[in-house]
């Protein structure tokens, strides 16, 4: 059987003298022949897939169904099918982009056409999905694999809810199924774990060094550095490439920047949208064909660009800010130069990488009072979708996704989804605090490595191999530690760097009011559905992101001074006139008005006001109090929240108005206003405010 | 996790979610009885056929229906098996086999080799082995009837039975919740959707308090099927140790579930009268039900499971035939209700521990009853109402001096057991109720006396 299986390897390679790589036909033999249980620890590149489509292959050959692939990738299954064709596999791959065909795909599967199935974990994990295109193909499933099987493990870097289900899965597999788990990035420890946790899987392991990719560390504290680093360096490197950054905020900001410096770059993050796409996998897809065919200079991306991007030829990844953890670093930077003699790794350390990380691991587990309430409401009922839920809980979308998700792939689970909805199950339910306590521990000594990589003298290479317990470790030779030499400046030019500063104090932003009111939450104002196109507010600015490195800083530390000094009169009032082109332009001004703090923003205002030459008009009534409404996390109780509260008292003219506030959170106060202001007859209204405090943007 | 044997039942017997494979169908209760029983004979475990290659356990084994290509073809379903398990055990549903201590004893007992496999299940597992009565009931009831059935459910409980039932809307629901409303327990065999059942908010405090169990040997997503149900209903009755009908029509799977109890002899059945003209109730009671005349708070819970009991003298057992006692004028057929249904002793074990002390003086094996002392029983009997339906029945029948075996004829005492009318006829004897006469000199007769008896009856 080797020398047939050797015979079709070679006629894929179009090379007569290909042969296995040392290890590759002893994982196929025992997969096919003795139905064990694998775990592949090797480099990327290596030929994991080989492994497992010839497996394939070979059951289908004896009479068995189709192959199941797991691999969480989104786009580029497409290099994958290729692949297993060359091999003589039919694969197909389902998923949310080809959801049209499943029909046409489940016909295929079902007619025996198909040798290989390729699913994302979130797919596998869709009730939906598995009904109506897993199920129907279920029971003749002769071979599942599970790609990045690191994320098994909740010692590893990157544990994901997913893949606890599919541990669970696997764990249920009998003895006489075949199962091939493969991974580049998992140390001792991950591996242990997933050995101890699946029982009887056989482990085979290879050298994890890369030998093509030179690193180097440059640290630069503040935001305008980097980024004037940035732009000094990207034209100066060959090729294309990727820059991690950890929020989506970063993304937006380092695209513009460099953008604004005439390099061509996208950003790139989950949920990122385009108003020529139709939906947000369509258009990340998109990005990373860009970046594929080198159409980009570079992506801006999370982590969201996640594990399976493919890119033989990727020249660079530079790290925006420090990751997480050493194994994460590995995983990212090794992207780069897979199928290249020369790449490059850079890792820019900045002074918020600390602050990100520690709100990262503090957000990462949902609180026991969010986990006691979700339940009670749940045990009180048959039922509740996520729009119920947001009703019942004071949480944010994303809390109650992050909450479901927690709890769902707990097993046996205290909630479970039928129909749609989610029901409380009959099981009692304790939050494993200890457990919670050890995870954020391990990512503290995970964060303090990363410290360490930055700080350290020795070859790079080595460090990130020696996290990873890669038994096969030499110098690199070729980071700038080995070569006592920066491959890189570590300095931006100083007039970068003053370009770069005056790039982020121009950091405003277009404010969008809301549309869609929550139904049900405003009887006093009787607002339902879409509010009409003649209440709405027109586009606003916000001059800046709350305890941002421009203005937010100041905005946080004059509002809790309750004082707004002329600066961000004068910041504001610039926008206004010189980078705000409004038409029809502004007659007057008003407030948001405040019981809390009465005089802070009509101060503020009046001053503005005086700037720009407008008459100041107080017309807005606070005629009841309410709760804070940064404290209201999710559309129904920002709504609801403001309903009657404000009352219409002076005297408002058939003209345009600017509307100001000192910060916005869910722009639901702006949105209530305007349209208050529009029925009491005033011309556009333009919101405007000092500083943005939406979460997570 | 599973262990292998489990997963190998459940390979061979289960349906999982979604699409079969080709001609895989899995075996019946019948068909993997005959497999498991060859498999045991030739020394291999199911667990021996999740080897790559299976085929070699299977020398020898021949079968028109459940040929290799079909155990194959099951056998490779354990993505299927992964995939349905992850998702159910989530959801916090278990699943026990045949040799798992928590798979109810009576059933195996009872039904042999046709008690299913596998049985899913939600909440407290332990239950399945607790003494129960089953109550059972068509869907459409009256108001009144679920009233009594809910009653019915809680002085079950105050009992210290567990309501055993099938979790149907109607009596079934009502039984249960009567029960459990009073912190009792429950066992609902399902038909069907044990998932969402043991997710709705009807059941769920009681799962997670631990005083329910909600089992189906069916796929816990399992939709209707009526041929499910008729299957379901024979566990009811064999998980319990007596049943009572609250109303049955005269069709559908009430009436006919009673009447495969009465048929089989499972267990005790006991019917509630009723004012519907529909009601097959009357007919069942014909059938060999016996009328349940009292208001759930007087009825006597342990006295249903074994109403007059020959091997089981015990005086918690004896007074239990009081529920029995009407308040009407057919007082000889109550009496009769009580000495039948002591002929319907179960061979239980699990009885004979509810029966304390005196249980320990008899080793009841099989179906042969041995009587240790009986006149020892029938002194232990006297102060019990049973053995006064006894007396009431010699007032009528042996005014007239009758012999022993002329006594056991009568249709009343047709199936009391010999020993146990020795026993009653030497008491009564002995207190003066009757006279023992001799005829022609040759034959023991008894007479009732009725001068002794005034202050009596």
């Amino acid at each position: 059987m080797r020398e047939y299986a050797e015979h079709i390897l070679r006629s894929a390679l179009d090379n007569p003298q290909a042969s296995f790589h040392p290890g590759q036909w002893e994982a196929i033999d025992a997969l096919v022949n003795e139905r064990k249980k694998l775990l592949v620890v090797q480099r990327t590149g290596w030929g994991k897939s080989v492994i497992y489509f010839l497996v394939a292959r070979l059951l289908r050959e004896q009479g068995r169904g189709p192959s199941v692939i797991v691999s969480p990738l989104l786009a580029l299954m497409r290099n994958q099918i290729d692949a297993a064709d060359r091999l003589g596999v039919r694969a197909i791959t389902l998923n949310s982009t080809n959801y049209d065909q499943a029909d046409d795909l489940i016909a295929e599967i079902q007619a025996n056409r198909v040798d290989c199935l390729l699913v994302s974990p979130e797919k596998l994990a869709n009730e939906d999905f598995v009904t109506r295109a897993i199920e129907p193909v279920l029971e003749q499933i002769g071979f599942l694999v599970v790609d990045e099987a690191h994320c098994i493990s909740d010692w590893g870097h990157d544990f994901r809810p997913d893949y606890r289900r599919l541990l669970n899965i696997l764990m249920q597999m009998p003895p006489n199924m075949s199962v091939l788990a493969t991974t580049a990035t998992a140390n001792n420890r991950v591996i242990d774990d997933v050995v101890a946790q699946l029982g009887h899987i056989e482990v085979q392991r290879g050298p994890l060094m890369r030998h093509s990719l030179s690193l180097q560390n440059v640290v630069l504290s503040d935001q305008g550095s980097r980024l004037a680093w940035l732009a000094d360096t990207l034209p100066k490197l060959p090729g294309t490439g990727v820059i991690y950054v950890l929020t989506k905020r970063d993304a937006q900001q380092v695209r513009d920047w460099l953008v604004h410096c005439g390099i061509n770059a996208q950003a790139y993050y989950s949920g990122i949208e385009h108003d020529d796409f139709t939906d947000t996998n369509h258009y990340r897809e998109h990005l990373e064909a860009r970046l594929l065919n080198n159409e980009l200079k570079v992506l801006v991306a999370t982590t969201a660009l996640g594990m399976g991007y493919d890119k033989p030829d990727l020249a660079f990844v530079i790290h925006y800010q420090a990751p997480g953890s050493i194994v994460s670093y590995y995983q990212q930077v090794g992207r780069a130069g897979r199928g290249i003699s020369q790449a490059y790794g850079f890792l820019l350390a900045g002074c918020e990488d600390q602050d990100i990380h520690e709100y990262f691991r503090r957000s990462a587990f949902p609180s026991e009072n969010q986990v006691q309430k979700l339940l009670d409401v749940l045990g009180e009922s048959d039922g509740l979708s996520v729009v119920e839920l947001q009703r019942h809980l004071n949480l944010c979308q994303g809390q109650i996704d992050k909450l479901l998700k927690f709890l769902s792939v707990e097993s046996p689970s205290p909630i479970y989804k039928q129909d749609r909805k989610w029901v409380r199950t009959p099981v009692s339910y304790q939050m494993d605090h200890e457990q919670i306590a050890r995870l954020t521990r391990m990512r503290e000594q995970e964060w303090q490595e990363v410290q360490a990589y930055v700080q350290t003298d020795d070859c790079l290479m080595m460090f990130l191999g020696k996290a990873l317990d890669d038994p096969y470790l030499n110098p690199c030779g070729r980071c700038a530690n080995c070569l006592g030499q920066t491959l890189v400046a570590t300095e931006p030019s100083l007039d970068t760097a003053r370009k770069a500063c005056q790039f982020i104090r121009h950091a405003e932003f277009d404010f969008q009011s809301r549309r869609q009111v929550a139904s049900g939450a405003f009887p006093k104002y009787n607002f339902t559905g879409n509010l009409p196109q003649r209440l709405r507010a027109s586009k606003g600015k916000i001059l800046s992101r709350w305890n941002d490195a421009a203005w937010g800083r100041l905005v946080a530390d004059d509002k809790h001074a309750g004082h707004f000094q002329d600066a961000l009169v004068l910041a504001m009032a610039e926008m206004i006139r010189e980078r705000w082109q409004l038409a029809p332009p502004p007659q007057w001004v008003t407030c948001v008005p405040s019981l809390r703090h009465p005089e802070l923003v009509p101060d503020f205002t009046m001053r503005l006001a005086g700037q720009l030459g407008l008459p100041f008009r107080a017309v807005i009534d606070k005629v009841k109090d309410n709760a804070p409404q940064k404290l209201q996390e999710n559309r129904y109780h920002q709504c609801s929240n403001l309903d009657g509260i404000f009352a219409i008292t002076g005297d408002v003219t058939n003209e345009p108005v600017l509307l100001v506030d000192d910060i916005i959170d869910s722009g639901w106060t702006m949105t209530v206003l305007a349209a208050l202001l529009k029925q009491y007859g005033s011309g556009d209204v333009y919101p405007v405010a000092l500083a943005s405090a939406a979460p997570g943007k | 996790m599973l262990t292998a044997h489990t997963q190998a039942v459940l390979l061979l017997t289960a349906h999982f979610p979604g699409t079969q494979a080709g001609d895989s169908s899995p075996l019946t209760n019948t068909e993997w009885a005959e497999f498991a029983c060859w498999l045991k004979d030739h020394d291999q475990r199911p667990e021996d056929l999740l080897a790559a290659d299976f085929a070699g356990y299977l020398d020898g084994w021949s079968h028109k229906k459940i040929t290799l290509e079909r155990l194959d073809s099951l056998l490779a379903r354990g993505s299927a098996l992964a995939m349905a398990l992850e998702k159910w055990q989530r959801a916090g549903i278990w699943v026990i086999t045949r040799s798992d201590i928590n798979y109810p004893k009576l059933l195996k007992k009872k039904l042999g080799q046709k008690a299913p496999p596998v049985f899913f299940g939600s909440g407290n597992s332990r239950l399945l082995n607790q003494a129960g009565i089953a109550m059972v009931g068509s869907r459409r009831s009256t108001e009144q009837d679920l009233r009594y059935s809910r009653e019915l459910g809680a002085c079950c409980a105050g009992a210290a039975y567990a309501v055993v039932s099938g979790g149907a809307q109607g009596v079934d629901e009502s039984a249960m919740l009567g029960a459990l409303d009073v912190d009792g327990t429950a066992v609902g065999i399902l038909a069907k959707e044990l998932l969402r059942s043991a997710n709705s908010t009807k059941y769920r405090r009681h799962l997670i308090a631990g005083n329910l169990a909600l089992v189906s040997p069916f796929n816990p997503e399992a939709s209707f099927n009526a041929g499910n149900a008729m299957q379901r209903n024979k566990y009811i009755y064999c998980m319990a140790q007596a049943a009572i009908s609250v109303h049955s029509g005269t069709s559908g799977g009430t009436w006919n579930g009673v009447r495969e109890n009465l048929k089989h002899g499972w267990v005790p059945m006991w019917i509630k009268p009723t004012q519907d003209p529909e009601a097959g109730n009357a007919l069942l009671v014909k059938e060999g039900g016996h009328w349940l005349l009292d208001k759930p708070s007087e009825i006597d819970f342990a006295g249903l499971v074994q109403p007059a009991s020959v091997p089981k003298p015990s005086g918690e057992l004896m007074s239990l035939a009081q529920s029995a006692v009407p308040a009407n004028g057919d007082r000889l057929e109550a009496a009769n209700i009580s000495l039948q249904a002591a002929s319907e002793l179960p061979e239980n074990d699990a009885l004979a521990v509810k029966c304390g002390a005196s249980s320990q003086t008899q080793s009841a094996t099989g179906a042969g009853l041995k009587v240790p002392d009986p006149w020892q029983w029938a002194l232990e009997a006297a102060s019990l109402p049973l053995y006064e339906y006894f007396l009431r029945i010699l007032k009528y029948q042996a005014a007239a001096p009758k012999t022993i075996e002329e006594l056991q004829v009568l249709p009343q005492l047709a199936k009391v057991h010999k020993a146990q009318l020795q026993a009653w006829v030497k008491k009564a004897a002995k207190d003066g109720h009757i006279d023992e006469v001799s005829l022609e000199g040759k034959t023991v007769c008894y007479q009732w006396n009725e001068s002794r008896n005034l202050n009596l009856l």
